[in-house]
């Protein structure tokens, strides 16, 4: 897998995590689960930042981004739940964390630098949203 | 999810013989997205092509691309790190042993992470002070994971091996993790 490969797949990764954390975020309650919203609300701005980033590092190293789908699977979850909603949110930041640990892998540099530390914030706020410390978050 | 590395040896590490694994299917999606996942290897590049965005991200290639042996020399400093703050958190529990149950899982990850590059290698030093308090105890070793940290993250951007980069910027952020709940 080239550096562009895997630019492109993680803007993949990042399409979809906007569409799966927007639709978490629409299934949580602002009054009832502030903590999970505001860690919701927070996730959905930093993918939404990568992303655009990602577009940016997709058209300089001479590709063509790669479109968001139509849709995504969601996960089941319940309103009423907050522990499902918390729980497909991790499963979310932890796959996107494991992405960019592969971006990482491929890339040098300032890019290197950068998805280093798109890894650790995935580590972390997978802390906000009800993980554990483990010891090889992101890969 | 992605299919982990195997356990990376230190020799397979160093010796670019274990590929980074497939980048993961479940993406973001928690379903199938990346239409890349059948690509069985990520190849790390020599430099990307200068490029910048409008985030300021630019791509410059290194006046030398790191070699096996430079990545030999960064892992013994890693290790050397990572002794160092295992010292630090093993003579703090010692010295304060209402500690240990904040301080172990440290340990644990020191010893973790060192079975992943090798072995710890021996460390002096004075790393403890009986006459601290056990805040000013723990203070001290959160300085000693925070030095750790940004060793594995100055690591993981110098090494040549990109899986190798990959593992120890996923140590820099297990770290990171565990800083968070001292």
């Amino acid at each position: 897998m080239t550096y562009l490969d895997a630019l492109q797949a993680t803007l993949a990764g990042e399409h979809a995590a906007m569409f799966v954390v927007g639709y978490l975020g629409g299934q949580t309650s602002q009054s009832g689960s502030p903590d999970l919203y505001d860690a919701l609300r927070d996730s959905y701005t930093t993918h939404r930042g990568r992303r655009d980033l990602l577009v940016d590092l997709v058209r300089g190293a001479g590709g063509d981004p790669v479109a968001a789908a139509a849709s995504y699977d969601l996960p089941a979850v319940r309103p009423d739940d907050p522990a499902s909603i918390a729980a497909a949110a991790l499963a979310v930041e932890q796959a996107c964390g494991a992405t960019y640990g592969y971006l990482v892998a491929s890339a040098t540099g300032d890019q290197r630098g950068w998805a280093i530390d798109a890894v650790l914030d995935s580590a972390l706020r997978e802390l906000a949203l009800g993980g554990g410390p483990r010891a090889f978050p992101g890969r | 999810m992605p299919s982990r590395l195997p356990v990376l040896s230190r020799r397979a590490l160093l010796g670019g013989t274990v590929g980074a694994a497939v980048l993961g299917t479940a993406g973001c999606s928690l379903g199938s997205l990346d239409p890349t996942s059948d690509d069985p290897t990520i190849t790390p590049t020599s430099g990307p092509s200068s490029s910048s965005s409008s985030s300021g991200a630019t791509a410059t290639a290194p006046a030398e691309v790191p070699t096996a042996v430079d990545d030999a020399a960064v892992v013994s400093e890693v290790l050397a790190a990572i002794a160092l703050a295992h010292r630090t958190a093993r003579a703090n529990i010692r010295a304060h042993r209402d500690l240990a149950g904040r301080l172990r899982p440290i340990e644990a990850l020191h010893q973790t992470h060192a079975d992943e590059l090798g072995d710890l290698p021996r460390t002096t030093g004075r790393v403890s002070d009986p006459g601290e308090t056990p805040a000013q105890a723990m203070a001290r070793v959160d300085r000693g994971e925070a030095r750790l940290q940004r060793v594995l993250v100055g690591a993981a951007t110098s090494v040549a091996s990109g899986a190798l980069a990959q593992t120890l910027a996923s140590m820099a952020a297990g770290v990171a993790q565990l800083r968070t709940t001292l």
